[in-house]
């Protein structure tokens, strides 16, 4: 019936299924992968130890720890890193991540900004909403593959395109995901994880992407330090700007203020009790003491910042510490640590954050042996000039590091490529129509007879139009609601079957028992730009000729009072060419997005298609 | 350096502005009026009212009812149900001394044009037309003359276009449209900016428009293949207020109008009469207060026009104006959420006051020379919500 579509729910179990399904096939293949960088770093192994037995290289090679040689700041930064994607990829495998995602998670951040930027990310949305398995599974394998990338190949250039990897993806999470990190929405501030999570995940990507020779002196640490210095200190000098409601625990009309009204929604995120008790804790400390707290803020941030511009290690160190206390408060009493609720995708910004205050520190005060003994480079290139295929089978760090990048790329792709191939249709996953309305059902019996005129005048009748596979619907050339969307369905079904569609009726049957006259069909056909599609009918009867009709398609129609429109079924049956019933779908369209009528319309075009192939 | 690095992350990083309501500047002292859909009208079988129920704060779960009260009964019943269509929109009525009714469904949601009910037998039997557009909001965007000419106000494009039928109320004929109006003369004169009115008078359209020239009153008339404006002028102490027209009508002399006036210190509203030597009579204004709201106006007895106001604290206050030379009187207090006002045929006759609450629409009573309002139908309205979603 119109308007009484349920829509689909964030948890619909179809959705759900597949994408679980979806995420244990590729999780096999996932093991494969593994499997397979196993057997060939063991064949890789055994061909080295030949060698060494053979005394092929002369002198026999020491294993040594991997990360050995590799600055303790890079380090921090690639195992922290590692863990988080890591993190963010299991975190993406919730239930509500497919249809829950863009709609409570991506669409509320993105509607605080302005307008462009809810275009942006709309247009990059779009793909998630219009393939929501898909792109669901494939965000928890190239998180995962990243993260692996990041913590099992230490160094080379293996390990700095991992760096460069998280660089990329983590600028499509801060752009689309995160409507950069809302900085252009208003009420900005550092507590509630302004400039986002995914600008740190890139800024540590960028880092670990460096060449070897960036890490061999201070300088690298002293920029990151006042970088960051310069982003606290205006971090500070926004939160203190008057006006934006963060002086005060409480408005002046009783309510709370801006952090603890954030806190306070916060602490309704559905989490252990424990934490929420926290979280409403400090909630009713700022409203109590908001300017206080706001006082105490401002001066930290601008502490710390001075701290870091300073560059000098031992300021920088308290510095350090300071920002570490405050991000863990702010993390645990503020942002609520991020990732509960559902469609939480990361542990929010504080801890990227920390790390790349504590990359930074450690780049300036932590430098390589190499470069302070200036004896050795930092990490020799043991292979020489060797080629690649010889430096697999002579340097067991390089195969590994090589294995290992190479499963994790393996696994990114594993995400991607479904993705890219999903992406490459216009059109959105028939999974969506069948969660919201089910499958079509197939039929076999003769299609009931019927005489109607057409929008033009023109007599049509079912036994007239055998020789072509005929799609029909009911529709109210009145109706406000889903009769315009179901002829929209009916178009894009059309485009979607190409040359075929010459081989097609599209019919629609009046289903209002009030506006019978072809005037009103001529109307409903102008407003929906049905007029130039040359194998559109609409057909109209008498109040009789269309009660028997309804009746012999099962169509019920009906007034409803109080000034709504005419109830009647949303339906669609296919009809073969030889007049008989091939398949029966409902149409309810819920609350209908552009995705949603793409793959109703994919649904019909493919229950069109099998009836054209005679299936 | 540090100052200079912290303004540019500043900028950088978007200042996005205060949080709260934005600021007040430029806001006009006094809003426009608004001219409401919620009103009464008088057929040769009866009286016809429309108004809204259902969840007012929710425009998908608001629906439109058609209340009819035959000539002679003093009950109501809702005919609603013959526009066969979502009424979330708004109903706009006009009738005609031997025409018949005629209902037109403002589009809404997904529908672009207005479906059109018409019946001559009071409800009995219904018969259809449409308009090809959306009709505008404006409870005088629809009016039927008895000479069979309908006329109507829809929205085209950016603006709006005055459509002509003759008889079937299927086939229309554009007139003119905003844009034209604007671009002559008289529409200069006047500072066009929307129609907001419309009749047919010795078969001759008029049209009425907000102007925004001060004092001019945008009342247009075709003469000689030509759009004038009415030389309507209003008393030196409105001269200076921006005047739209709220509603035009016919009586049995000529027509009558309301005009909403709006100055920089207050608001009023005006009604005016065409006169025997084919000038107007203005009444006195009625003023109103600061934050006075319009909730309806229409037809009194006779040739008397009313106005439905309320006030910020929801007070309503219903006056009304029994013709040339006569001035605005306030009747008693209105019940709570009274949403129009039906008058009888002559000045003895009660009135009614529409009170609509969710599914409930309670009809109140005020005899003639009575001072009370006396509570009479309750008419429950079923109202299938979420059903235009």
């Amino acid at each position: 019936m119109p308007g009484m579509g349920k829509g689909l729910t964030t948890n619909d179990p179809i959705v759900v299924s597949a994408f679980h399904t979806a995420l244990i096939h590729q999780g096999l293949i996932v093991l494969l992968i593994l499997a397979v960088a196993g057997v060939t770093w063991n064949v890789v192994r055994s061909l080295h130890l030949r060698g060494m037995a053979a005394g092929a290289e002369g002198r026999p090679l020491m294993f040594r720890s991997e990360s050995a040689g590799e600055p303790q700041a890079r380090r921090v930064l690639r195992i922290g890193f590692g863990l988080i994607w890591l993190l963010d990829g299991i975190l993406q495998v919730q239930a509500s991540m497919p249809l829950g995602l863009v709609t409570q998670g991506i669409q509320p951040t993105a509607a605080a900004s302005p307008t462009w930027v809810q275009h942006l990310v709309n247009a990059g949305t779009t793909i998630w909403t219009f393939h929501p398995v898909q792109a669901a599974a494939a965000a928890v394998w190239i998180q995962v593959g990243i993260g692996l990338w990041l913590l099992f190949v230490p160094r080379g250039r293996w390990s700095r395109l991992g760096g460069l990897a998280s660089l990329g993806w983590g600028l499509m999470v801060w752009v689309f995901g995160e409507s950069f990190g809302g900085i252009f929405a208003p009420g900005l501030t550092w507590l509630f994880g302004a400039p986002g999570a995914a600008l740190f995940y890139c800024a540590a990507g960028a880092l670990i992407a460096l060449p070897d020779r960036a890490w061999a002196t201070p300088r690298l640490g002293r920029t990151v330090l006042r970088v960051m210095g310069v982003f606290f200190v205006a971090m500070a000098i926004l939160q203190a700007w008057p006006g934006r409601g963060f002086w005060s625990g409480l408005t002046r009309s009783g309510g709370v203020g801006t952090l603890a009204g954030m806190v306070q929604q916060m602490a309704q995120t559905p989490q252990p009790h424990v934490l929420s008790s926290w979280v409403a804790s400090f909630e009713r400390f700022d409203a109590a003491h908001g300017w206080g707290v706001n006082l105490f803020v401002v001066l930290a941030l601008a502490a710390i910042g001075g701290a870091f511009i300073s560059a000098q290690p031992r300021i920088a160190r308290v510095g350090v510490i300071a920002a570490a206390v405050l991000c863990l408060a702010d993390w645990v009493l503020v942002e609520d640590f991020g990732f509960f609720g559902g469609v939480g995708t990361d542990p929010n910004s504080m801890i990227p954050m920390l790390l790349v205050c504590i990359g930074g520190f450690l780049a300036m005060t932590r430098l390589p042996v190499a470069a302070s003994s200036d004896v050795v480079p930092i990490v020799t290139d043991r292979a020489g000039t060797k080629s690649w295929r010889q430096r697999l089978t002579t340097s067991p760090g390089y195969a590994a590091r090589s294995l290992a990048a190479a499963a994790a790329l393996g696994i990114v792709l594993v995400g991607a490529v479904p993705m890219a191939v999903a992406t490459a249709s216009p059109n959105a996953d028939p999974i969506l129509a069948n969660a919201i309305d089910g499958s079509p059902n197939a039929l076999h019996y003769p299609a009931p007879p019927f005489s109607l005129i057409d929008q033009h005048g023109q007599a049509v009748s079912l036994s007239g139009l055998h020789g072509k596979t005929i799609a029909l619907t009911f529709l109210d050339p009145v109706c406000t609601s889903d009769c315009p969307i179901i002829a929209q369905e009916f178009r894009q079904a059309d485009q979607m079957l190409g040359a075929e569609s010459k081989k097609v009726d599209l019919i629609a049957i009046d289903a209002n028992p009030r506006y019978l006259a072809p005037d009103y069909l001529v109307a409903f056909d102008d407003q929906e730009n049905l007029a130039t599609i040359p194998n559109w009918l609409y057909l109209t009867g008498t109040d009789k000729e269309l009660a028997r009709i309804w009746d012999a398609y099962g169509i019920l129609v009906g007034y409803a009072p109080g000034g709504a429109m005419i109830a009647h079924s949303d339906t669609a049956y296919v009809i073969s060419r030889d007049g008989d019933m091939n398949w029966v779908l409902a149409l309810d369209p819920g609350s209908p997005t552009s995705a949603t009528k793409s793959s109703f319309a994919v649904t019909l075009a493919n229950a069109i298609k099998n009836s054209l192939n005679g299936s | 350096m540090v100052v200079v690095l912290c303004a540019l992350v500043v900028i950088t990083f978007g200042w996005g502005g205060p949080i709260g309501p934005p600021a007040s500047a430029g806001t006009p002292l006094v809003a426009p009026i608004t001219t409401p859909l919620a009103t009464s009208l008088q057929s040769s079988s009866g009286t016809w009212a429309t108004l809204p129920m259902g969840h007012l704060n929710e425009p998908l779960n608001t629906f439109w009812q058609l209340f009819y009260r035959p000539t002679g009964v003093t009950t109501w019943s809702d005919k609603v149900e013959a526009t066969a269509t979502a009424t979330n929109g708004g109903l706009v009525l006009a009738a005609a001394a031997g025409q018949p009714f005629i209902a037109a469904v403002r589009p809404t949601n997904l529908l672009h044009f207005s479906p059109i009910i018409h019946t001559s037998d009071g409800g009995r039997a219904w018969a259809n037309g449409l308009l090809p557009g959306g009709l505008s909001a404006r409870p005088d965007a629809l009016s039927s003359a008895p000479t069979g000419q309908t006329l109507a106000i829809v929205d085209r494009g950016p603006g709006t276009a005055v459509l002509a039928s003759d008889g079937s109320l299927s086939t229309w004929r554009t007139l003119t449209t905003s844009a034209q109006l604007a671009s002559g003369t008289a529409g200069k004169t006047c500072g066009l900016q929307v129609l907001t009115a419309v009749v047919s008078w010795t078969n001759s359209p008029v049209v009425g428009a907000n102007c925004t020239r001060p004092g001019v009153v945008g009342m247009f008339q075709r003469r000689a293949k030509t759009w004038q404006l009415d030389p309507l002028t209003l008393p030196g102490s409105l001269a200076e207020g921006r005047v739209e027209v709220l509603s035009l009508g016919q009586t049995p002399y000529g027509l009558d109008a309301l005009l909403g006036i709006t100055e920089a210190t207050g608001s009023a509203v005006v009604a005016a009469w065409t006169t025997s030597q084919g000038g107007w009579s203005i009444s006195p204004p009625l003023a109103l207060a600061a934050h006075d709201h319009i909730v309806s106006y229409g037809s009194a007895s006779g040739v008397g026009l009313f106005s439905l106001t309320a006030s910020s604290s929801g007070a309503e206050r219903l006056a009304v104006i029994d013709g040339p030379g006569a001035t605005w009187h306030t009747l008693p207090a209105l019940p709570p959420d009274t949403a129009t006002v039906a008058f009888g045929p002559t000045s003895a006759s009660v009135i009614d006051a529409l009170a609509a609450h969710d599914t409930t629409m309670t009809v109140w009573t005020l005899a003639s020379a009575s001072s009370d309002w006396l509570k009479g139908q309750v008419l429950p309205v079923k109202i299938e919500y979420g059903s235009s979603s």
